[in-house]
This record gives C-alpha cells, structure tokens and sequence, in this order.
C-alpha cells in the first residue's frame, strides 16, 4: 500500500530525512520508534504534503501512485489520516462544522451521497461515545482549549469518523492517561482491517501492548537504524536508543 | 471654503428639488434645508486632504448623474425584498429609492404612546418639531471638522423613519428600516431618527441594498438619543451593488445609565464609509460598538468610529473584524475621546484585519484622546493572513484550499456574529455572509 524509497527530506535547507526505505502493506501495522529530533514527525509531515517540508530525494508510492503529485486534500480524500503530535487549535471552528465539511469532502470524492446534519450527528455522537468524547467538546472550536489528552482523543475521533486507508498516529499516546491509552488504543484496533495500515510512531511500549505491531523500526538521525518485530520494541525499553543508534539500516 | 463646482452642481440640484421635498409648504423646514444646504456648501464634499477622510476618496461621486442628484432615482421598481430580509421578525418599513413603499412594508401599531413615523408623512403633515429632525444635531456635531454630508442630508432627505418611545417602554420585535435603490445612479439621503424615552427599550435593524451590479449613491444618517436607562440595539447591514457608494453617518447620544449596542456590517458596495458618532453624556452610559466588511475586487470599505466619554463612569467597547481579498482595501480608524469630567472610564478597542491576498491592503487607525487622569484606555490592532498550520490541518483531513479557507475566514469574523446586538438579524447577516464567501471570483467585480 505504502512504499517509501530511499526518502530524503530536507526543513529550512537543514537535512533531516536521510534516505528512509520502508514498505506497509494492507492489513499491517508498523511501528516507529526514535529519540527526539530524529525525523519521526518530519517524516509524517511528508507524507501528509505539509509546506516547508521539501523533498530533495527518493520516492513513495501509495496505492500505486506518486505521492508527491497529490495535493494535501487529495492525499486524505485517497484514505491518508495523520493524527498530529500537536493538533491544532483553530478558533472560531466547531469540531462537529469542521468535522461534517471533511466527512462530506471525502464522501463527495468517493462518489458518495453527502451526509445531511443528522445523519452526520448520529454518527458523530455515536463515534464519540466510543471514545468517551463529550458532546460539549464536538461543540467547541477545533481543539481550542482541549486539554493535551482531549485534543489526542480529538485526532482518534477524527480518525473514526473519517475509516482512513493509512493511517499515521504520532505520538497519539503521549499526553494520554492510562485509562485514556486503552479508550484510545480499542478505537485504533477497532479500526484495523485487512485492507488498512497503520504507521504508529511513540515512544512507548505500552502503547503497543495494546496495538501490536508486525514490524517496528528504529529512526535515527533521519535514517532507520533497526528493524524487527513487536520484540524490538521490549528490547528497546530496557536498553534505550543508544545501543542502536550506530547501526546501519537492516529494514 | 469656496464653492466648488461639486457644490455648485448639489446646490443647483437642491433647487430643483427643493419645491417638491417632503414639508416643502413649511416655512421651518424649508429654512432648515436651506441652512443646511448653506453649511454643505461651504465645506464642500470631503476630501483626503481632510482629517478623518486620508485613506477614502469619494471622487466617484463626481461621475453621478446630475439629474440623479435631486434624488429622482428611476430605475425600475426593485420589486423584490431579499428573502432573508422579508422574513425577519420586525415590523417592516421598506422605502424604494427613498419613497415609502407599503407593498413591502409590514408593520402594525405599536403600543400606545409609541410614534413610528414614516418621515416624509411626518414633515407634510403639519409637523411642529422640525428642529429636531433636521436641525444640526448629533450627525453635524463636529469632532473631526467635516460633517458636510450630514448637512447634505438635512438639506435633502426624502424619507426614514421617526421612532419615538416613551419612558418605560419596551418593544418586543425590532424595527427593520430598509432602504433599496433600484437604479443604475442617482443619489439618495435616507434619514432615520430615534427617540428614545427613559428606561425605554428598541431595536432596530437598517438595511441598505442594491441591486448586484447596481450603481449610485446612499448618503444616510441617524440621529439618535437614548435618554437615561435607557437602551438600544442597532444593526446596520450594507449590501449594495458592485458600483455604488455608500456614506453613512450613524450618531447616538447616551445619557446616564443607558446603553447602545450596535454593529455596521458591510458586504457590498465600491466606495462604502460608515461613521458611528457616540456621545457618552450621563454617568454610567456604556456603548459597544462592532463591525467590520467582507471585501473582494476593487472595493473600497471604510469604518470610523468617534467615541466620546463626555462623562463618569463611562464605559466603550469596540470589535472591528475586516476581510479584504483581491485588491480590496478596508479602513478602520477608531477614535476615543475621553473629555476631563470623564474620570473613571473605561475604553477598549480590538481591530483586526485578514488579508486574503498579496493585493489587499487595511489600514487600521486606533487613536486615544484622553483628557482624564484616572481611566483605563485599551486597544489593540493587528493585521494578518490565514493561519497556515490551521490551513493545512484542514486541508489533510480532506477539506479543499477554497473551503478551508472559507472556513478560516468565517472563524475570523466570528466574533462579529457573537457580538451581533438583534438575534433577529442573525439569519440576515449569516446569509449575506455565506454569500460573501460562496461568491464567485468574477462575480459582479
Ligand atoms: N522548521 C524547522 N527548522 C529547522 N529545523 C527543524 C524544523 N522543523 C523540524 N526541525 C528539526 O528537524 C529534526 C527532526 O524533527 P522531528 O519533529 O521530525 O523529530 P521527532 O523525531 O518527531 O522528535 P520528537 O520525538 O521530539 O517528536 C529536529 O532536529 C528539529 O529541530
Ligand atoms: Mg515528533
């Protein structure tokens, strides 16, 4: 489904992304794990289209085709989602306008019919009470406010109601507590199928005691380092970034 | 001053016009336009060489048509009242070209002791007060030095509206006054005048509208008093035609303990200049006092406000919020002036501006004049273009740049639509905003 070829990616003409290979297929769920500032977010801004964000090598497909030449929108009407490390707040915006503008975007460039206001807030409500979302937090401005763990759970809402084909999480489990881990990680798994993927990046293997990986790999100074299976991770916990951060890729 | 040839030309006009203006048989009236046309002319239209009026140019006036001045405006009848107006909840009061139109019009009697008065009726009738509608109240009232439309006015409205409430009274529905131009050009000089009564309550909702492409010019005013207690909402709503211009002059005198509450909100028109004059004249009056426009192509929208704390305990807020695309230009200068009696006040302005293209330009003009040592003065004005992480959140959730941007763009006059003083207006405003941002690019310019 994902193919990323030797990826180079470069923020304010400063290298970050060092040549990154990496294939998701459907039905699989990757992890990537790092230190800080080794191009985890970097790497998902890529493949969300964020500005400032310039390629300077290598290539990923997605469903077969070039990445790079789909708009932002059109990435995520294709089925991307990225849940933001630190999503953002966006003043004046109901969650629930905002949320029925995107929904009704991806039905339209599917073919299918717009969902009408109630419609929409059946799902919604019922979405979000999976989640534990309270409806005073649908009727807020998009994150405005949220406290670190709402606005985590906002992106896994979000999520829900947009059923992704490629979903990337950064960091959705830091800012959560743990009874929220577990609300948040049974929305995710909910969400696994056979013919989606997920790209988790955390820090944390608790994390993925609950949304077991197939394979994790080891990003490190824009590179990946390591690759192996949900044991990496474990391996990871105990002995930290360190021991691998010399090793070359083996992905 | 001396007379120029644009006054020439609005003298010659008021002659022509002047035997057949409402109250025309009534010696009062006919010197109290006269004495109006008389200051008009010796000031002349104002310029940019004038304080108050650097950023907007009305030499677009220069191309009316003359016999369009005298105010014989004949196109063809608008006929329709935009849906959105003839459903809100008001007694409805609808003048064409600045002539009565009771096929439009829907109003019933007010409660006994209330006086709403089509102007033009009330100044043929044997009218005893005429000093008081056209004498040289508020609208003249001078802090900037140029109040020469408002005398122009005076000299030459056909029509408005005369509320008049008596202490104590409280109307349920609000008043909607609206003023249509069905031509192509001419000019017309809608008048509107609010008395207030103690502890009494009105609102009222002025709405100006042209047709889409439509020239011509709109030169209004409200003289207003709210008399101790007492309180009014105001929402004035500017829709005209891509060609036209628009000059409004909005004025309100608050006595102690009163309250006016009003918002300027304009969504068409080339050269628009809305003014809001408030005099803070009893202890305790507060006004707030919001606005802003949605511009796009080549227009021109310009709001000033004058605030005067002329006493204790006073209290002014102010929230302007404009938007200009393409090559639009908007203008905000608010001017708070706190007069030495005025201890203990409190003034607060925000003015905020959304560029949404290269070619956009505002102007925002706070200025404090505070002549009283113990108050507290606050303002605050930026100038901006659309947040681009909040632009890109909603584009990777699959929202098109367009949309997105509608949406950034609706957020940003937000506060606008918070702070809106008729609930009844709501639907209005909301729709003539979503049209805004629904427009096409080539849209009528
Ligand atoms: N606009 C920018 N200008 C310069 N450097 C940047 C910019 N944005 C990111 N970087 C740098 O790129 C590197 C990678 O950042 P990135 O956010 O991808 O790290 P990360 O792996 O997600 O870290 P964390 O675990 O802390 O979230 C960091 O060194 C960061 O400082
Ligand atoms: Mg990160």
């Amino acid at each position: 489904m994902l193919s990323i070829r030797d990826l180079r990616a470069e923020v304010d003409g400063k290298d970050i992304l060092n040549g990154i290979s990496l294939d998701l297929a459907a039905g699989e769920v990757h992890a990537v794990m790092g230190p800080n500032g080794s191009g985890k977010s970097t790497l998902s801004y890529v493949l969300a289209g964020r500005d400032g964000y310039e390629v300077t090598g290598g290539s990923v497909t997605y469903d077969g085709r070039d990445l790079f030449g789909m708009e932002v929108e059109e990435r995520a009407v294709a089925g991307i989602f990225l849940a933001f490390q630190y999503p953002v707040e966006i003043p004046g915006v109901s969650n629930l306008t905002f949320l029925k503008t995107a929904v009704n975007a991806i039905r339209k460039a599917r073919g299918e019919t717009e969902l009408d206001a109630l419609d929409f807030l059946k799902l919604a409500r019922a979405k979000a009470s999976a989640l534990e979302m309270s409806d005073a937090l649908l009727q807020r401005a998009v994150n405005e406010g949220f406290s670190g763990g709402e606005k985590k759970r906002n992106e896994i809402f979000q999520m829900a109601m947009l059923e992704p084909r490629l979903a990337i999480l950064d960091e959705t489990d830091s800012g959560l507590d743990i009874d929220a881990l577990k609300t948040v990680a049974d929305g995710v798994n909910a969400l696994r199928s056979p013919d989606r993927a997920m790209l988790v990046i955390t820090h944390y293997q608790r994390l993925l005691d609950y949304i077991v990986p197939d394979r994790v790999h080891v990003l490190s100074a824009g590179r990946i380092v390591k690759s192996g299976d949900a044991g990496l991770a474990r391996e990871l916990e105990a002995q930290g970034y360190a021991a691998f951060a010399g090793e070359t890729a083996s992905a | 001053m001396v007379a120029t040839i644009e006054t020439e030309r609005f003298s010659r006009a008021f002659a022509t016009a002047s035997g057949e203006l409402p109250g025309h048989g009534n010696a009062e009236i006919a010197r109290l336009r006269e004495a109006a046309m008389a200051r008009f002319a010796s000031t002349g239209l104002p310029n940019r060489r004038d304080e108050g009026w650097r950023y907007t140019d009305l030499r677009r006036l220069e191309r009316l048509d003359p016999a369009g001045l005298a105010g014989r405006v004949d196109g063809e009848a608008a006929g329709a009242l935009p849906e959105s107006l003839a459903s809100l909840d008001a007694e409805r009061i609808v003048f064409v070209d600045s002539r009565y139109e009771a096929a439009l019009s829907a109003h019933g009697a007010l409660p006994k002791g209330a006086r709403l008065d089509v102007l033009s009726a009330h100044l043929g009738n044997g009218c005893d007060d005429a000093d008081s509608i056209l004498g040289p109240g508020l609208a003249e009232w001078n802090g900037a030095g140029q109040e020469g439309l408002a005398a122009l006015n005076t000299a030459m409205t056909r029509d408005g509206v005369l509320l008049e409430l008596p202490p104590g009274m409280k109307l349920d529905r609000p008043i909607l006054v609206v003023h249509l131009l069905s031509g192509e050009a001419g000019a017309i000089h809608p008048r509107n005048v609010l008395r207030i009564g103690a502890g009494a309550e009105a609102a009222l909702v002025e709405a100006f509208v042209g047709r889409p492409g439509g020239a011509g010019w709109t030169n209004t005013v409200l003289e207003g008093s709210i008399e101790p207690g007492g309180r009014v909402r105001h929402v004035a709503m500017i829709r005209h035609g891509a060609n036209a211009v628009h000059t409004g002059r909005m004025t309100m005198e608050v006595g102690r303990g009163a309250n006016y509450a009003a918002q300027a909100i304009t969504l068409g028109g080339r050269v628009v200049r809305n003014e809001f004059v408030v005099r803070l004249s009893g202890p305790g009056a507060e006004c707030g006092l919001s606005g802003g426009a949605l511009a796009h192509g080549r227009r021109h929208v310009d709001h000033t406000t004058e605030i005067t704390h002329a006493a204790p305990h006073t209290e002014s807020e102010q929230v302007f919020r404009n938007v200009a695309d393409d090559n639009a230009r908007t203008v905000f200068q608010g001017r708070v002036v706190v007069e030495p009696d005025a201890q203990k006040t409190n003034a607060r302005q925000s003015s905020r501006s959304l560029l949404l293209s290269p070619g956009a330009e505002a102007q925002n003009k706070p200025e404090l004049r505070i002549f009283a040592d113990d108050v507290k003065c606050s303002h605050g004005a930026t100038v901006g273009d659309l947040d681009r992480d909040a632009l890109f959140y909603l584009r990777a959730r699959g929202i098109d740049e367009a949309e997105a941007r509608a949406l950034l763009t609706r957020a940003f006059v937000a506060d606008l639509l918070t702070s809106l003083p008729v609930e009844a207006a709501r639907a209005a405003v909301e729709e003539a905003v979503d049209d805004w941002l629904r427009r096409t690019a080539n849209e009528d310019g």
